[in-house]
Formats: structure tokens, C-alpha cells, sequence
């Protein structure tokens, strides 16, 4: 096999992306039932509701953390064979730092928190698509190229109307509801094409390892 | 080839990301010209949307009068001080129209002071200006102020104010303890005090008050044409865009110096009636709210925490009663955020009652780290008024 | 102006931009150039709309007359061609004698018209004045009268730019451009229309009007360059022109060490003022693929007057050269002076010899220095200035041998770092008494400065002057280091003359990249004079 440690560490990025995908539909679940189906659920009066709702959000959190870990673990071992997944791991660290500085600030503090962890995680996307492109050239894969350059331009078109919607929205706040919205569908089709794209570098890399 | 195009193309980005944001820390921490007005104004855009049932808008004849925490407290409502020193009519309109944009709250109350100019210098007036349009973030009413009032030539550094500002890299060392509160408002997320200000001291005055006989004043001085101008256009805003706005006037220590402001608080009121708004002149009320002209004033103008607790209590009961202002319910968290407002305004009082009381004074009694550090030591129980 | 698009503003920079975008995205790659026309249209239009007729008729009158100048030289050669077996060697010279007198008329036509104009708008006041003085000390009773002249912008740099073209189609080394819009693109190309550099046509023309393609590096390259010209310009220049305004302001009342001070302090702002300027002008060109002249070559490390004038201001130097300069030290009054002296007894000695061989270059060098200080304003003090340094480079050409026999006898080492010290230090001493008559408003404040030098020192008095005049304790560190950084990089630059910094600093690794523009634009944010707090302080060389 040619390139087993990227193909072993690329699976688990992808696998901790599956993982992120989970914790964040959970969170949207349960935000959805909070917001919109019972918003009193508490210890005295519905017991097991509150049981399943903290269950719930305390699976979503140790999702996203086992999520991380084996991101920045996948990302160590590819990068051994191709150094552009090195720069991952510097961004999915900053995405962290970020993410946890969000959750203890407010203000300014916390928008640039929250636009750095926005550009961060787009060049953990790009560094990402970048290193299975190179691995594609190197294994002489040109239809997995071609996909990389598309891939690679229909995220940052994504990110670049997500980001013009939210100034948008700061602008004009009264839609800001329906605009999220839009901004959120628009971040999650930019993450599953990356994840698609992602997978089929799993797959160009397994076949190689199985000889076809 | 791809590959460079791309790294490249990171590379930049990443710079002009980095430059950019280096920018915007600069702008908005370090080289700023921080104040109580950028702290209280800050402090406002920091509040939940819709989370606000009365926003005051004015001049320092509001925030050194009203005490939200106090109002909060015996009332039940919140409310929020967007006001600024000196504040022009323009900023009057636009804190109007951010009011609306942000919290739609079920009352705005105007502090009548911009409008009462003997003419419309203080609207040309770059520092009273800045001191309140600095601290906006850009948004359509910023941008339409500045694109009909500012000079092409300045329009850049009221959407970029580290264009005017970033001189004061000089002056850091002096700056440091409004830096710091800055920051810490920043990054704790919610205000202490909701834009309340004051200063610990007895206004001694060798002039006598007016106060007794403005009581029967009725007569009335035309308003400046600018300014009167601006009024009209508040009121047709609030009209088409039915917005339950109250004006008031605020009590001050009248002197033959003043007079004339209250005869132009007059003919205000009859100009905001006319068009179907309430104006309270509670300057001419003083006697009413129980107002002690040797105690609780800290000048001609502004009266301090003594006054300002009568004045709240007074202000604070028109609103709920008279006008019948709707209160939000708030969540458990809001509720725990303004439990700690309460306490704090309550401290404050006893805070400048202390320094009063010593036959001291300090000015400056605000949302900063100093004054909230040096509230530690003092009870969050409720004022009682005798 | 219709609003301030100076260099050193964010309306420049985005005016930049836009123009980037259209250059480079422009579809028909035949027609780019136009983009650059329609550029310099409207950047001129907003600085200086009221007078744009002058640059019109500059181009109009230029491109006009360099066509007639080709037709008439194209028709001789033509009539020479068909006439070359009719007519004999007295009869073809003659011809080609009358031809040459009828360019050279069509060419003075132009230069009259054109400097005229320059000369009018620029001097008129001044003679007038000068004359009204000079009447009335001998008593008469006539006053010429002075009017509200306004200067076009940039009149002094296209029209001696415009003028070289001419000069260039005369002389046949460069053919006449037959498209009025490509000249005028020439003439009012917005990157240099303020500040120079005055360009040859041969050199620009061509970049001009071919098409570029986006180039990363260049475009890096050329944004390094603004930044740097940012840099001086709005950290350096503008931070010291504080000072130097406020003494030029009330100059005579203050004491010596004040002055010395300021001249000090206004070598540095000149310098970091032109050169800043020069550097967002080549920066901004090289970003459309064009490279302009370097106006500057860290001058203060010039080792005589001569190079001096090598590293200072170029173009200017270049185009004296080539126009004023070679033509009248090679004219045939000066070459027969030249043979007429070497022929007296005092010619035949050895100084005599060397003075009469080098009559032609010092003379010319004279009358050059004399005009490039007219050139730099109207008032006897620029005359002063123009007048100094022409007559210490005649000086310096006369006296050579005499400044290299002392050196032989001494037996110094013209390597030696402390010689070469002596003579980069006594060079700028006399930078800076030019600098003198620069700074002071009057020919007779400029020799009392030369006299207080020497005379009216006082260091406590000057420092509590010197901390009145609108900067703080930390601008004049900021001045001190800042001018240090730019040492540092002349420096550099000087050991590696045959190559760019920005080359040196394209192989350095990315995070030094990063951290030094970080740094760099940063400093330019945070220290530099700009703001409706300040008044930018104007180019020094707009007003030429």
C-alpha cells in the first residue's frame, strides 16, 4: 500500500466528521423540542424527561469531543505522509481555543472568537481537500483531482455567501432569523460535499490497499 | 501549480484576516477614545434583543437622574440608559431608531435636553458627536446619519473611528483603567449599572434656585428652527412607525442663567402635544418629587444618587401607571442578570451616600473597573427612602 | 478637489483597487491600456478639474506638433531618397542644414509654448515682484501688477516629461505616437502625474500600452512597495513636517539650535517625504506591470555633491542630463570656448589645461543647478539653492586633480571606511546647507540660519523651544527609530545594489515574511499622521 498511514488517518478524520455530524443534529433536536415542543421540562415535574434531555445534550458533548480527538489523532498520522495535513492540526487547534474562548466571553471578544473559528475551520476544510488533491496527483488519479478543484471552489463560494450573509444580517436584523437559516443550510451543504469529497479519498486510498 | 495557487492564495487571506482583525482589536480595545459614553453605549448593544421594556435616550440629564436598577427593583421593569454627554438631535433620532431596530421595547423615553438649545451649535459640535456615534456599530442608521451629515472627506473615520483615533497610542498609559473596563464589560457580555453615572457630591450653590417658581411658569421661548425641525422629524418617525415615545424633562437647579430652557421646555411640550405625545416637565415638578435643593444635586444640571432615587421612583411610577407601559416576563437567567443590577446600583448609592456623607466627592462614579471593584465593600440591600 | 484622493488615503487605495480589478479583468487585452487612460481621466478630473485644459493642451500641442516634426523629417528623407543621384554633396548638406532648422523651429515652438506656460503660471509673480523691487529702488513710480495664478497639477513633471518626448521624436530617437489617446495616457499617467518620476517615452511608453496578465509576485512586489512608501511617508514625513511647519510658521524667532534641529529634522522629512511618494508611485505601477524609474538611491550615502545628484531625484537629474546638460556642454560655443582657452598661455599650464578641458561640463553643470533651483519654486532663495550646489559641483570638476594629488600625498586609502566616512559627512553638510534656503522663507532668513549655525547655539534654550512645537517625548523616539529602520534597509540595499530587497525578502522563510508586513502595516496603522485629527501634510513636491 502506498500511502497507509494517510489512508488510515484520513478514515478517521472522516469518522470524527460522521461523529460531528451526529453531536450536531442532537443539539439541533433538542434545542428544536426546548424551544418549540416543552420548554418546562424540569427535575420536579417531568423526571425522565429531563433525564433523556441531559442525556441527550451530554452525548452530543462527548461526540464532539471524542469527534476532536480524532480529528487532530487522524490528522497527526497523515500527516507523516503528506505535509499539508500538518497545517490542519494547527487550525483545528485554533477552532478549539476559539470555541471554548466563545463560551466564556461576549461582545466584540466573542465575534472575532467566532469569525476566527469560521475561517479556521474553512482551512481545515481547504488544507484537508488540498491534501487528498496531492495525493490524487501523486497516485496519478486525475478525475479525483478535477473533483478536488471543484470541491475546493464550491466551499469557498459556500463560505463567501455565508460570510456575506452575515453582514447582511447585521444590517438588517429583522431577518436575521430566516437569514440564519439560509446561512445555516448554506454551511451544512458546504460540510457534507467536503464530507463526500472526503470519503471518496478514503476510498481512492483503500483501493490501493486492497491492490484494485 | 494548483497546489501553489491555493497555498498562496491562503497566505493571503490569512494575512489580510490577521491585519484585519489586529484592526478591529485595536480599534476596538486599545486605540479608542473609552469613556463612560462608549462603556454605556457598548453596554446597550450587549443587552438580548427585545429583552428592554422602556430605553431612556438623551443627554447626562438622563443617565445621572435615572438608576435602571432601581427602577427594576420597585417597578419590575427593565429598561436601559442610551444616552450620551451632550448628545446631539441627530444622535437623539438615531439612538430612536437603534432602540427600535434592536429592542422594539414597549417605551422610549426622551430626555428633552438636545432640543432646548438657544440655537444649534451643539449639533455641529464634533466631540458631542463623536462621543456618541463612535460607539455605534455600522448599521443602516449609522450609515444614513453619515451619509447625510458627514463631509466626504470624514465619512471613513465615523465607519472606521481607528482612522481618527489611532493617535492615542500616545496617551495608552493614562488610559489604562478605561482599557480595563472596557475589556472586562466586553468579554463579561452585560452591564453593571445599564448606563447609570453619576458624581458623589453636594452642590453648594451661591445662586438662588428658581426651582420654587418655575412651578407657574408657563410661558414659552420658540425653539431653535434647526433643532425644532429635527423634533418634528423624531415625531413623524414615531408616528409612521408607531413608536410609544415619552418625553420629559428632567429636574435641574434652575438659575436666571437657565431660565430660558424652561420656557423652551414649554414650548416643547406644547409642540409634543400637539402631535399626540405626552411630555412630562418634571423639572418644573420638583417640589413634587420631593427634590432637596441643598442635597441632591451634584451641579446646575445633573442632580446626584439622592436626587436621582427620588426622581427614578417618581419617573419610574408615571411610566408604569400613567402611561401603562406593558412589562415582559423575563427568563431565569435575564432575572439573575438583573438581580446583580439591582445589587450593584445599590451599592453605587451607598457608595457615593459614603463619600458624601465624609464631606468628600468623587466624580465619575460608573461602569468601570475601578468604581465596580471599589463597590465590593458596600450592602446590595435594598435603598429604603424615608 | 472634488474630494481627497491623495496617495496616502483610503479613497487612493480603493481607486487602486478598482482600477486593478477592470485592468485585469478587462476582456479585449488589445485595448488595456484604455483602462489606464480612463483611470488618469478621472484621477485628474478629482484633483485638479478646473485647470485640466493646461494637461489638455500639453497633450494635444505635444502630440500634434512630434507628428509634424516625423512628417518633416519623413518627407526629406523621402525627397533625399529621390533627389540622391541629382544632387551633390553641397546641395544634399544644405538641405539637410534647412531641414534640421525647420525641425528644430517646430521643436522650439513646442518647448515655447509649453515652458511658457509653466513659466508664466510658475514665475510670473515672481519677476513681476522682483522687478516691482527693483523700480522702486531706483525711484520709479511703475508697479507691474501680480494675479491670481493657480498651478495645474503636476504642470512642472508632464511638461518636462512631455517636452523629453518631443525632443526624443526630434532627434529621431523615437518615432511620434499616432494615437492623441495613447499620448495623452503618457502624459497624465496617474501614478506620477503628483510626484514624478519624470519618465523618458522610450522606457514607459511601451509598458504602457502592452497588455499585463496578473502576476502574483509583481503584485506583491508592488504592494510591498506602497507599503514601504506609506511607511516613510505617513510615519516619518508627516510626524516631522509637525515640527518643521511650526518653525517655518514664525522661522525668525527662533534661536539657533532650534534651527539646526529642524534642518536636521527636514533632511530626514524630505527624503522620507519624496521617496515615500515615489514608492506608492512605482508601487502602484507595478502592480499594472509597469516599472518606473527609481527616483532615489539612498542619497545621503553619496560620497560627493556629484553622486549626490546621481541618487537624488533621478529623473530630474536624467532629463537635465539629456536635454539641458549634454546639449549645451557639447554645443559648439562651448567646445570652440573650450579650444580657444586650451590655446591661450594660461592653457598650455596644467591647471590651465585642466580648467579648459572641463569649461564645458562645469559651465553646464552651472546653468543646470540654476534652473533645477528655479525649478523647484519661485524666490530668490530656490535661486540660492540652485546657485550652491551648481557652483560646488563647478567647484568639485575645476579642483579635482587638486583633491586627488592631496589624497595621494597623504597617502589615504580611498577604501578606507573613515575616509569614506569624512566624505559621506561632509557631503551632507553641504546637502544641508542647500537644505537651508529650502526651509527658510527668504534668501536673507536662509544666510542668518548659516550664521546662527555657527554662532547662536544654546542647547537648554533650544530644547524648551524645540518641546513646543507640537510633538511629545514619544514621537521623537518614534522619529529616532523609525529613522533607524530605514537606515538599516538602505543599508541593505546598498550592499545588494543588483538586486531588490523585496527579491532578499522573497526567499526569507514565510513567518519572517508574515511578521515583518505584519509589522510593517501595523505601524503604518497605529503611528501613522493621518485622521481629520491631523492636517496630512501636503507632498513637499506637489506644488511643482
Amino acid at each position: 500500500m502506498k500511502y497507509p498511514k494517510a489512508y488510515s488517518g484520513i478514515k478517521k478524520v472522516f469518522a470524527s466528521e460522521i461523529l460531528n455530524i451526529i453531536s450536531t443534529v442532537i443539539v439541533f433536536l433538542t434545542s428544536v423540542f426546548s424551544v418549540y415542543v416543552r420548554d418546562d421540562v424540569t427535575f420536579e415535574n417531568d423526571p425522565a424527561g429531563f433525564f433523556a434531555l441531559l442525556g441527550l445534550t451530554g452525548g452530543s458533548v462527548l461526540f464532539a469531543l471524542i469527534a476532536f480527538i480524532l480529528q487532530l489523532v487522524g490528522f497527526n498520522q497523515a500527516r507523516k505522509e503528506e505535509r499539508l495535513f500538518k497545517k490542519c492540526i494547527y487550525f483545528v487547534i485554533i477552532c478549539a481555543v476559539c470555541t471554548v474562548a466563545m463560551m466564556f466571553t461576549g461582545g466584540m471578544f466573542n465575534k472575532i472568537c467566532a469569525g476566527i473559528d469560521e475561517v479556521s475551520t474553512l482551512l481545515v476544510n481547504v488544507y484537508l481537500i488540498m491534501g487528498i488533491y496531492t495525493l490524487a496527483e501523486n497516485l496519478e488519479n486525475p478525475s479525483m483531482q478535477k473533483r478536488g478543484k471543484v470541491v475546493l471552489l464550491i466551499v469557498t463560494i459556500l463560505f463567501g455567501s455565508a460570510l456575506a450573509l452575515q453582514i447582511v444580517m447585521a444590517f438588517m436584523p429583522e431577518f436575521a432569523e430566516n437569514l440564519n437559516v439560509v446561512n445555516a443550510i448554506i454551511e451544512f451543504v458546504g460540510y457534507i460535499i467536503c464530507l463526500v469529497y472526503v470519503g471518496m479519498g478514503v476510498r481512492m486510498l483503500s483501493k490501493l490497499k486492497h491492490g484494485r | 501549480m494548483f497546489q501553489q495557487k491555493v497555498k498562496r492564495t491562503v497566505k493571503v487571506s490569512i494575512f489580510l484576516l490577521t491585519v484585519m482583525v489586529a484592526c478591529l482589536v485595536l480599534q476596538h480595545y486599545l486605540l479608542r477614545n473609552t469613556d463612560h459614553n462608549s462603556l454605556r453605549v457598548d453596554g446597550f448593544y450587549q443587552e438580548q434583543r427585545d429583552s428592554l421594556d422602556v430605553v431612556f435616550i438623551g443627554a447626562s440629564d438622563i443617565y445621572t437622574s435615572f438608576m435602571p436598577g432601581r427602577a427594576y427593583e420597585q417597578y419590575g421593569f427593565t429598561s436601559y440608559l442610551l444616552a450620551s454627554e451632550s448628545i446631539t438631535s441627530d444622535g437623539v433620532k438615531t439612538a430612536v431608531k437603534e432602540a427600535v431596530r434592536t429592542q422594539h421595547p414597549g417605551m422610549i423615553v426622551v430626555e428633552a435636553n438636545a432640543f432646548l438649545y438657544g440655537d444649534n451649535d451643539n449639533d455641529s459640535n464634533q466631540a458631542h458627536i463623536h462621543k456618541f456615534f463612535d460607539n455605534l456599530p455600522l448599521s443602516a442608521n449609522k450609515l444614513d446619519f453619515i451619509t447625510k451629515n458627514v463631509p466626504v472627506d470624514e465619512r471613513w473615520e465615523y465607519v472606521f473611528p481607528l482612522i481618527k483615533y489611532h493617535s492615542l497610542w500616545a496617551e495608552l498609559p493614562e488610559r489604562v483603567n478605561m482599557m480595563a473596563s472596557n475589556f472586562t464589560l466586553d468579554v463579561r457580555g452585560y452591564n453593571y449599572l445599564k448606563g447609570f453615572r453619576t458624581t458623589a457630591k453636594v452642590f453648594k450653590s451661591d445662586k438662588p434656585s428658581y426651582n420654587n417658581k418655575i412651578v407657574d411658569e408657563h410661558g414659552q421661548l420658540d425653539l431653535d428652527s434647526k433643532l425644532q425641525e429635527q423634533l418634528m422629524d423624531l415625531l413623524d418617525y414615531c408616528k409612521q412607525n408607531n413608536v410609544n415615545i415619552v418625553f420629559v424633562r428632567a429636574p435641574h437647579f434652575v438659575t436666571d442663567e437657565t431660565y430660558d430652557r424652561v420656557k423652551r421646555s414649554n414650548k416643547m411640550a406644547s409642540i409634543v402635544n400637539e402631535q399626540g405625545f405626552s411630555y412630562y416637565t418634571f423639572e418644573n415638578d420638583a417640589v413634587n418629587i420631593g427634590i432637596d435643593e441643598k442635597r441632591d444635586f451634584y451641579n446646575e444640571d445633573h442632580m446626584n444618587v439622592y436626587g436621582a432615587l427620588k426622581f427614578t421612583d417618581y419617573l419610574a411610577e408615571k411610566i408604569l401607571y400613567r402611561e401603562e407601559l406593558k412589562v415582559d416576563k423575563l427568563t431565569e437567567e435575564q432575572q439573575e442578570n438583573w438581580n446583580q443590577v439591582v445589587t450593584s446600583t445599590n451599592q453605587l448609592y451607598r457608595y457615593c451616600d459614603d463619600i458624601m456623607t465624609n464631606g468628600k466627592e468623587t466624580t465619575g462614579a460608573q461602569e468601570d473597573f475601578m468604581t465596580l471593584t471599589a463597590l465590593d465593600k458596600y450592602s446590595g440591600a435594598t435603598i429604603e427612602t424615608k | 478637489m472634488l474630494f481627497n484622493i491623495s496617495y496616502t488615503t483610503l479613497n487612493f487605495l480603493f481607486f487602486v483597487l478598482v482600477t486593478m480589478f477592470v485592468y485585469f479583468l478587462f476582456p479585449v487585452k488589445k485595448y488595456k491600456w484604455t483602462v489606464l487612460l480612463a483611470a488618469s481621466v478621472f484621477f485628474y478630473a478629482v484633483v485638479g478639474y478646473k485647470l485640466a485644459y493646461f494637461i489638455l493642451f500639453t497633450s494635444l500641442s505635444t502630440y500634434l506638433i512630434a507628428l509634424w516634426i516625423e512628417r518633416v523629417a519623413s518627407n526629406s528623407k523621402k525627397l533625399l531618397k529621390e533627389k540622391k543621384k541629382d544632387w551633390d554633396r553641397d546641395q544634399k548638406k544644405k538641405y539637410k542644414n534647412k531641414i534640421k532648422i525647420q525641425k528644430r523651429l517646430i521643436m522650439t515652438l513646442a518647448l515655447l509654448l509649453n515652458f511658457g506656460i509653466l513659466a508664466f503660471l510658475k514665475y510670473y509673480n515672481f519677476f513681476a515682484g522682483s522687478l516691482n523691487d527693483i523700480l522702486g529702488g531706483f525711484g520709479v513710480n511703475f508697479s507691474a501688477p501680480t494675479l491670481k495664478l493657480l498651478l495645474p497639477i503636476g504642470i512642472s513633471f508632464y511638461t518636462f516629461q512631455s517636452m523629453g518626448y518631443i525632443v526624443d521624436v526630434y532627434r529621431e530617437k523615437t518615432a511620434a505616437q499616432r494615437n492623441p489617446f495613447k499620448l495623452l495616457l503618457f502624459v497624465s499617467f496617474f501614478p506620477q502625474i503628483i510626484q514624478g518620476p519624470i519618465s523618458i517615452y522610450d522606457q514607459l511608453a511601451k509598458q504602457l500600452y502592452e497588455p499585463h496578465a496578473f502576476d502574483f509576485t509583481r503584485m506583491k512586489h508592488g504592494m510591498e512597495l506602497i507599503l514601504w512608501g506609506f511607511f516613510k511617508k505617513l510615519v516619518i514625513a508627516d510626524r516631522a513636517y509637525v515640527l518643521i511647519s511650526a518653525v517655518e510658521k514664525d522661522y525668525a524667532k527662533f534661536g539657533g539650535t532650534t534651527l539646526t534641529f529642524t534642518i536636521l529634522l527636514y533632511a530626514i522629512q524630505l527624503y522620507a517625504d519624496f521617496s515615500g511618494g515615489i514608492d506608492i508611485s512605482r508601487g502602484v505601477a507595478q502592480i499594472f506591470g509597469i516599472d518606473m524609474i527609481d527616483n532615489f538611491k539612498r542619497p545621503y550615502f553619496s560620497k560627493s555633491i556629484n553622486e549626490y545628484w546621481r541618487r537624488w531625484h533621478i529623473s530630474l537629474g536624467g532629463w537635465m542630463k539629456n536635454y539641458v546638460f549634454y546639449p549645451i556642454a557639447m554645443s559648439n560655443v562651448f567646445i570652440n570656448a573650450s579650444k580657444k582657452m586650451k590655446g591661450t598661455r594660461f592653457g598650455k599650464t596644467a591647471a590651465g589645461g585642466h580648467i579648459s578641458k572641463v569649461l564645458p561640463t562645469s559651465v553646464a553643470s552651472l546653468i543646470v543647478f540654476l534652473i533645477v533651483g528655479v525649478w523647484h519654486g519661485a524666490d530668490w532663495k530656490y535661486v540660492a539653492f540652485g546657485v550652491w550646489n551648481g557652483v560646488i559641483i563647478m567647484l568639485s570638476i575645476i579642483m579635482q586633480p587638486l583633491f586627488d594629488g592631496a589624497v595621494d600625498k597623504l597617502h589615504i586609502k580611498r577604501t578606507n571606511p573613515f575616509f569614506i566616512g569624512f566624505q559621506i559627512i561632509r557631503t551632507l553638510l553641504v546637502v544641508l546647507v542647500g537644505y537651508v534656503f529650502d526651509v527658510a522663507p527668504s534668501f536673507e532668513q536662509g544666510m542668518r540660519t548659516l550664521g546662527l549655525f555657527f554662532t547662536g547655539q544654546n542647547i537648554s534654550a533650544g530644547i524648551e523651544e524645540i518641546s513646543k512645537l507640537g510633538l511629545l517625548v514619544q514621537d521623537y523616539v518614534l522619529l529616532g527609530v523609525t529613522s533607524i529602520v530605514v537606515l538599516i534597509a538602505s543599508i541593505i540595499q546598498e550592499r545588494h545594489s543588483d538586486t531588490d530587497i523585496r527579491t532578499l525578502l522573497d526567499k526569507k522563510p514565510f513567518y519572517i515574511r508574515f511578521a515583518l508586513l505584519f509589522v510593517g502595516v501595523m505601524a503604518v496603522v497605529i503611528f501613522g499622521i493621518y485622521g481629520s485629527g491631523y492636517n496630512a501634510a501636503d507632498f513637499v513636491y506637489m506644488q511643482f
